[in-house]
């Protein structure tokens, strides 16, 4: 456990840097000079309302979870249907994401972090799970589908492909048998590109991800698409060097945070993205390694499950920056500016804290 | 769970951790083509100074009369924008660019130092700058790197100082309404709408920039898009507005200060709303000469009296005298009343207009067409103070009509406890009295006083005035018709209208006091005349509407400080505009 809080711990600190260094040189450029800027306390403080909700959850005996399991999960389902109702949900770059106002809101979505590996940990624990049975599988892929649906209709497709790609991973750790698991796989594939075919605001996304340098009939989506490659390319091998990002003045839409990495790969080059990656990779593997020596079924399969949701969520985020998954919008876990998904992955990771303590799933 | 499915998940776990290890050494790869073996290629493209943002403005939307006629387009023109990046010797640079626009070293430097951009994009210090300095500066662009000359485009009014105050103007945006608007898109320098229809509609008339991203070469120049995001169009507007019929309101204004409205009580729609003095919008595109400017503010040239100014509606407000005396059953059609030229009311003696003669027995008809003082104050008297309050709020005088226009005001209803609040006085009979001929503390605005007119041709319905007719899309030349919207009914019955109807009809018959022929068409009218407080100066109204049964028109022509002693001397002003509209539109409907 303390080494996955080292490298959270690492990762929290670079995202801290990464924002101080964009909007340092953001607000220089617009000819206000500032040492600290407001958008890196703002950051430092949800780092601090983050570590406070990993020792509040790390507090509680982890059992006490799987209690309220169920009530999380319908809790989440209704904010996000809450969140969609015009005038209670509030609107961003027109998508109904957040609830509360523009300082402070709750981003529902977010939330699925913890929500679907307590799921997963509640349906899949303490039963035999055989290869004839595949209820839960089922009751499991029916809750998935409802949340993906109601994040896709937000929109926000980012948040609905890692719900959904993570939970596929999660069935496959849990046991489920392969034919059984890529068939539903496949119908999953069948049924989002109905959707996208369906969708035009989603199609767009689609062609502009498939040829992102042709002149752009797609309004600017293809945009940040361009400037992350042209930033990650002239990064190079070792990096232009911490706040020498020059791509960050250029036109970037959505700069302070779901492209923080194209600047991190521009100004520390392959081997500092080659760093982050093995640091996710890592976290991953120390989070299958609790699960693994765990006896206890619910801590097994929670941990398990959060270390394939992390996974599969920063793999999504690097690979729109890279340029080999469509555009999105999924933040960087640790890492992207914006305090929802810090505050709820630190909560997330603070039930593992309390499996780590508890002699029954630590033998 | 027992150790078989546990065996059989760590299986799985370490499969996954195979597939997640691959899919991260896959992006690796990819990373690695894009920053070594692409790199070269992507990372030139993209170095230090070789990629710009180009953004230019999209054409705004025209706006058009009914018929077609363009009333506000855009022209092409220059403007002069900065790159900083670019620049070599940014402060003798800027003051070649001072020099020759004749802009402020100062102002400039603002400019550039407020933009709020990176230092790759280009700002726009100053628009529309003239032919002239546009040629000077072209000649020494090339001494001048990071300044650039831009086609782009300005507003312009064809018809000039024609419905200037229904257009508006553009201008550049304030620094107040930069801070309040940079989410949608705006930046300094911007042109936004400022007044009129170029305010009310500008999120439509505005359109999306066009963005480009472009690879320059050392000297700042293009040479190649990389990218484009191409300009959408701002919508073209039609307005109700029939320009031929704003000319002849304008033209019977001419020098003076007031309004002249023509609308369709049918609909809503304004087919003429002017207001004198006018300006020149044109003017604020160009820049405004300070001896204009002081002219415009000595006259109030920018004030739109039609829908902003209120005045006392005089002789006007009878109709709701009338209805109000009707309507609370104080009197009915056949009651008389006797004007013998006066009425004396706590010893004070109250003249007719038309004292020291008399107008005799009265009842309401032929009390409308002699627009009898006496008779209205007396059924002001029976009514009472209150009901005459309600009656006037029924027709909307402390309510705004909604017209699609900014600035509009409300009129205003006297109340007893207002007077004895504001001004620390009892409210006397005196007060109401002078309430029921329109005069003393009640206000109406011109458009507020048409739209009363109106909903008593409509028999109780008031169509919400507006002046746009349709929006339409500039790439799909797709229509989006303004639906004309209910705005109020008068909850007066049909009967009690007719008869004011009957009475406002006889204003234009041989013996009423505005005698007005159009061809057979039943028209009912009404005159005002009311006191400014300097003697012998009025403001004088006059109001109609035709024909009496299947009104297809509204006319209204108000002065303010009128060159008229009187109101009816209006009557062939008002016959003219009546004419025009019957000219121009009468035979499709015919008479009644």
């Amino acid at each position: 456990m303390r080494r996955i809080l080292a490298l959270v711990a690492i990762l929290l600190c670079l995202g801290i840097l990464q924002n101080y260094s964009i909007t340092a040189s953001l607000s220089a450029a617009r000819g206000q000079f500032v040492t600290v800027t407001w958008s890196v306390v703002k950051q430092a403080l949800i780092v601090v309302v983050g570590v406070a909700a990993y020792w509040v959850c790390s507090r509680f005996k982890y059992m006490r979870w799987a209690d309220i399991a169920e009530l999380l999960t319908y809790g989440l389902g209704l904010l996000l249907v809450v969140v969609l109702i015009p005038g209670v949900g509030r609107s961003v770059n027109g998508s109904s994401r957040w609830l509360g106002t523009a300082s402070i809101g709750v981003q529902p979505s977010q939330a699925a972090v913890m929500a679907i590996p307590l799921l997963a940990a509640k349906l899949f624990s303490g039963k035999y799970l055989n290869r004839y049975d595949h209820r839960y599988y089922t009751t499991f892929l029916v809750f998935v589908l409802g949340f993906v649906g109601l994040v896709a209709i937000e929109p926000d497709f980012g948040t609905a492909f890692v719900i959904a790609g993570s939970s596929f991973g999660i069935l496959l750790v849990v046991g489920a048998p392969f034919s059984y698991w890529l068939s539903r796989v496949m119908a999953a594939g069948a049924l989002a590109a109905v959707a996208v075919s369906l969708k035009s605001s989603w199609k767009v996304r689609m062609t502009s991800f498939i040829n992102p340098l042709a002149a752009d009939k797609a309004k600017g989506v293809a945009y940040q698409l361009v400037n992350s490659m042209f930033a990650v390319a002239r990064g190079g091998v070792f990096g232009r060097g911490f706040m020498r990002s020059v791509q960050k003045f250029i036109h970037f839409p959505a700069q302070e945070n779901d492209f923080v990495f194209a600047i991190f790969a521009e100004e520390f080059g392959l081997i500092g993205v080659t760093a982050i990656l093995a640091i996710y990779l890592w976290i991953m593997v120390e989070l299958f390694r609790i699960a693994s020596r765990s006896t206890e079924p619910f801590a097994r399969i929670y941990t398990m499950s959060l270390g394939v949701f992390l996974t599969v969520q920063a793999l999504v985020n690097i690979g729109v920056v890279a340029g080999v998954l469509p555009t999105t919008g999924v933040p960087l876990p640790f890492f992207s500016q914006g305090g929802n998904h810090i505050v709820f992955e630190m909560a997330a990771l603070g039930i593992v804290g309390a499996i780590a303590r508890s002699p029954e799933a630590s033998t | 769970m027992d150790k078989l499915q546990q065996a059989h998940q760590t299986r799985r776990l370490l499969a996954v951790t195979v597939l997640f290890t691959l899919l991260f050494a896959g992006i690796i790869a990819r990373l690695y083509y894009l920053q070594v073996v692409k790199g070269s290629y992507y990372a030139g493209v993209a170095d230090d100074n070789r990629l710009r943002i180009i953004s230019t403005d999209a054409p705004r939307g025209e706006i058009r009369d009914r018929n077609g006629v363009v009333l506000a387009t855009d022209v092409p023109s220059f403007d002069i924008v900065v790159t900083t990046y670019d620049l070599k010797n940014p402060e003798e640079e800027l003051t070649v660019v001072a020099q020759l626009s004749g802009i402020k070293l100062a102002t400039l430097q603002d400019v550039v130092k407020k933009a709020g951009v990176g230092p790759y994009s280009p700002i726009t210090v100053a628009r529309n700058v003239s032919k002239d300095v546009a040629l000077k500066l072209a000649e020494r662009e090339p001494d001048l790197p990071g300044i650039q000359l831009v086609m782009s485009t300005k507003r312009s009014y064809p018809l000039g100082t024609l419905a200037a105050h229904v257009l508006g103007y553009t201008g550049e945006i304030s620094e107040t309404q930069l801070q309040a608007l940079r989410a949608d898109g705006y930046v300094m320098k911007d042109t936004i709408g400022k007044d009129g229809i170029e305010l009310q509609y500008e999120s439509l008339l505005r359109g999306e920039k066009s963005e480009k991203l472009v690879e320059v070469d050392a000297e700042g120049k293009a040479i190649r898009t990389l990218q484009e995001q191409p300009a959408v169009p701002g919508q073209s507007l039609v307005l109700t507005i029939d320009s031929r019929l704003q000319k002849t309101c304008e033209d019977l204004l001419g020098n003076n200060k007031g309004a002249a409205i023509m609308m369709d009580p049918r609909n809503g729609e304004l087919l003429a709303l002017a207001s004198a003095p006018a300006f020149d919008p044109n003017k604020f595109i160009s820049g405004i000469s300070d001896q204009d400017w002081k002219t415009w503010t000595a006259q109030g040239s920018l004030f739109d009296r039609a829908i902003s100014a209120s005045f006392p509606p005089a002789s006007t407000f009878k109709v709701i005298t009338g209805t109000a005396g009707l309507e609370t059953h104080s009197i009915t059609d056949r009651s008389i009343i006797y004007c013998g030229g006066g009425l004396t009311v706590g010893g004070r003696l109250f003249k007719c207009w038309i004292w020291p003669d008399a107008h005799g027995n009265e009842d309401i008809h032929k009390a409308y067409a002699d627009s009898c003082d006496v008779y209205f104050w007396t059924v002001a008297r029976l009514v009472g103070i209150e009901s005459m309050d309600t009656y006037a709020k029924k027709f909307g005088l402390d309510k705004l009509t909604g017209i699609d226009l900014p600035g509009e005001t409300t009129g205003f209803v006297p109340t007893p406890q207002w007077k004895l609040s504001k001004l620390n006085q009892p409210w006397y009979e005196g007060d109401t009295m002078n309430m029921g001929i329109g005069q003393g503390y009640v206000l109406e605005t011109p458009i507020r006083d048409i739209s009363i007119y109106s909903s008593i041709a409509m028999n109780g319905t008031l169509w919400r005035p507006h002046l746009l007719k349709a929006s339409v899309d500039p790439v799909t030349k797709a229509e989006t018709q303004t639906v004309p919207v209910v705005q109020d009914t008068l909850g007066v019955s049909t009967n009690t209208l007719n008869i004011v109807k009957k009475g406002l009809n006889l204003v234009t018959k041989t013996g009423g006091t505005a005698r007005i022929q159009v061809g057979n068409i039943e028209i009912c009218a009404k005159t005002g005349t009311a006191e400014t407080g300097t003697p012998n100066l009025y403001h004088t109204w006059m109001v109609a509407f035709a024909p009496m049964d299947n009104p297809q028109i509204a006319v209204l022509l108000m002065y303010e400080d009128s060159p008229y002693q009187r109101s009816t001397s209006m009557a062939p002003l008002l016959r003219k505009m009546l004419a025009h509209y019957f000219d121009l539109y009468g035979g499709k409907n015919g008479s009644n």
